[in-house]
């Protein structure tokens, strides 16, 4: 599924199953499959999202074949 | 308005002279450098990464906005990756409009907004031999922990 180093990204697998919104996703819950993760223990307890390379909440939907990113804080400049 | 992630050197008179022209009595420009102290830690280079695709939407977006509510679209906005040393310019924000108090707002916006939103990182390198994430950046720049928004920024008398 999705990397989450926060320096990559990926899409969904096809055979996801994909819940109806990000907070129904297992991406969402933090005490869940982020954390153990590379990079995971890195990310804050409810890192940023972005679907599509935009931004997202929690009650964004999803309807499978979606680009979903984990953003770690940003510290660009 | 032109936003750009590059790989390169950022050429400063050029962006200087893409924006600038005759109906322009003011052109400000900010730039972001590779300092060689970070919350006392000597750093040697900075090793910034970027969600890109996302990284120029925000950008871009950062820039309609300035536009839309600065009325500056003489813009230019560079961010470059990659492995930069003390004293490289890692990012370049160069607006020109007729008058001075526009562009300020604009410059200012523009860099707050882009350390706010936009999917960059980096990676410090210390003259130690350690390597750090940055943490997020929260202030404004000035040791408080302020933030600039389109509806807070300042409204200087034009020239």
């Amino acid at each position: 599924m999705a990397k989450v180093s926060g320096l990559s990204h990926d899409r969904f697998s096809p055979g996801l199953q994909l819940a109806p919104s990000l907070a129904h996703c297992a991406l969402a819950h933090p005490s869940r499959p982020i954390h153990p993760m590379p990079g995971g223990n890195r990310l804050p307890p409810r890192p940023l999202v972005a679907i599509n390379q935009e931004y997202a909440t929690l009650q964004s939907e999803l309807h499978g074949g979606e680009e979903v990113a984990v953003i770690p804080p940003v510290a660009g400049g | 308005m032109r936003v750009a992630l590059v790989d390169r050197e950022i050429d400063v008179a050029g962006l200087i002279a893409e924006v600038s022209d005759h109906t322009c009595g003011a052109a400000t420009v900010f730039l972001g450098c590779v300092r060689d102290l970070n919350d006392g830690r000597a750093v040697n280079a900075i090793e910034y990464s970027a969600y890109r695709a996302m990284a120029e939407r925000e950008m871009t977006a950062i820039a309609t906005e300035i536009g839309d509510t600065f009325g500056v679209t003489r813009l230019v906005i560079e961010h470059r990756l990659g492995t930069l040393g003390l004293g490289d310019v890692s990012v370049a924000v160069v607006a020109a409009h007729p008058h001075r108090a526009p562009a300020l707002d604009a410059n200012r916006y523009a860099i707050e907004q882009l350390k706010r939103r936009v999917p960059i990182w980096k990676l410090e390198h210390y003259v130690d031999g350690t390597r750090e994430w940055v943490a997020a950046t929260t202030g404004s720049g000035n040791g408080d922990q302020g933030t600039v928004t389109a509806n807070d920024a300042s409204s200087a008398v034009s020239p």
